[in-house]
């Protein structure tokens, strides 16, 4: 039976209704070689014994990153991804650059290590890695927004316009535009007015 | 190779002429916002000056949800009724304006106290700058005795070999006009210089901290005292570098 399966028919199922059976290479039940159970392996979107299972992601200058299932889920975009069986070679990732998306597996993988949070020094440590992992420039800081939008990782998206409100915070409007370096795109007669509507709020 | 890309990106964005926040769409600075208001950290002030920065932020933050939010938060004992025409935004102005009272004597006080503080920064800077002047004077006083003295110590040195005699019963009248003991006198004045000279270093460096602390509190001055009809001028100016009127300048100034 076994004989028969190539990766055209591997490629129907989702992991989870795969035959659960071993792939010894000394078994004598399937007498295969070890070449061609190298070959059949290869066509799994994951190894099915082993316990840590590792994704690849490819960002959208064709770097690939390795990580393993655990981190690669905390993104509900990924984890959609391999429970549809769409993760065979590799999960693509046309929206996200490598700088920005070795920075969110940096995340990930820190989040995912550290317990939870029942002790105050891991709390703790989380946090001062949280306020280091944020000190970058606009840019990226945008750019991390956009890639947890996508990949939905609702703590990197919390963290990341959480920094932007506070940076926002108590500035005057011409601090913020300096800040985001905004342009001001309103006619000298809509200014009038915008400052006449909000003048009651510096009263 | 990918800061390129994100260089390239960034100078799409400024040829287009837009600003990087536009590289977020809507429903993102919606959830920025959002967040901040329900973490309580932005108020009502700060949408309202996120409202004058830009046209689409103007719109974002205009939205019913974090004027409600905010309504909820800070006039708790508003009941919003069905028939509510208004916009939140325009119910908390209003919720606002009768609030005003009590947040005007806060606001007053505030800028009361940064005042008093930096009434107290110049009055140091006078008390420094004055006894700076008094250091200099004593420190040029002490210097020109010095360099009275080190002449009567070079004439009593010349005495001792042959000279013309004009010069000779110069020189000898120089040394007997001098009524102090010459040697001791200017190890005494070369140490007063020095220590002279110390001073002066503290009191410059002392006045330059007393100044930036003066700028800090002028700064949070402004800050504090931040209104957007006032400021109108000078931002107008500062964009279009055109000559202000002087008298929005004066205006601020004399706030």
């Amino acid at each position: 039976m076994l004989k028969n399966l190539n990766s055209k028919h591997i490629q129907r199922f989702s992991y989870k209704y795969l035959p659960q059976f071993p792939i010894s290479p000394n078994s004598p039940k399937l007498g295969f070689s070890r070449s061609q159970i190298a070959n059949y392996r290869s066509n799994f979107p994951t190894t099915i014994m082993s316990s840590s299972k590792t994704i690849v992601l490819r960002s959208s200058d064709g770097e690939t990153f390795e990580v393993d299932e655990a981190v690669a889920v905390e993104s509900q975009t990924i984890k959609h991804m391999i429970e549809d069986g769409c993760a065979d070679t590799s999960i693509p990732l046309p929206n996200v650059t490598s700088k920005i998306l070795s920075k969110v597996i940096e995340y990930c993988k820190k989040h995912v290590e550290t317990p939870n949070a029942d002790e105050k020094v891991a709390e703790e440590d989380l946090k001062s890695f949280d306020a280091d992992f944020v000190k970058v420039d606009q840019s990226t800081l945008f750019d991390l927004i956009l890639a947890a939008n996508y990949l939905n990782i609702k703590s990197l998206l919390d963290l990341t316009c959480q920094t932007v409100a506070d940076m926002i915070k108590g500035k005057t409007p011409e601090e913020i535009r300096k800040t985001f370096n905004i342009k001001n795109d309103f006619t000298p007669e809509e200014e009038e007015e915008v400052r006449r509507e909000n003048a009651w709020a510096f009263e | 190779m990918n800061e390129f890309l994100h260089f390239l990106r960034f100078s799409r964005l400024e040829y287009m002429n837009q600003g990087l926040e536009m590289s977020l769409p809507d429903e993102l600075w919606r959830w920025i916002l959002e967040l901040g208001v329900n973490t309580s950290c932005l108020t009502y002030k700060d949408l309202c000056c996120i409202s004058m920065s830009c046209r689409r932020l103007n719109r974002l933050s205009k939205e019913d949800v974090l004027w409600s939010k905010l309504l909820s938060f800070d006039f708790p004992a508003h009941v919003s009724s069905s028939t509510d025409r208004q916009s939140p935004k325009s119910i908390y102005q209003i919720r606002f304006e009768k609030d005003k009272v009590k947040k005007l004597l806060a606001e007053r006080r505030a800028v009361l106290r940064i005042e008093s503080r930096i009434h107290e920064h110049t009055r140091k800077l006078h008390e420094i700058e004055g006894r700076l002047v008094d250091e200099n004077e004593k420190l040029k006083a002490a210097i020109d005795e010095l360099k009275g003295l080190r002449r009567v110590k070079e004439a009593s040195t010349a005495l001792k070999v042959w000279q013309p005699e004009i010069i000779h019963s110069r020189q000898k009248q120089i040394v007997e006009n001098c009524s102090v003991p010459v040697g001791f006198r200017i190890n005494a004045l070369e140490m007063e210089i020095k220590l002279c000279k110390q001073h002066i270093s503290g009191f410059l460096r002392a006045r330059k901290d007393e100044n930036d602390r003066l700028e800090a509190a002028k700064e949070r001055l402004s800050k504090v005292k931040y209104h957007p009809l006032q400021s109108f001028g000078l931002d107008d100016e500062s964009r279009n570098s055109r000559k202000s009127t002087g008298k929005n300048l004066k205006r601020v100034k004399h706030e």
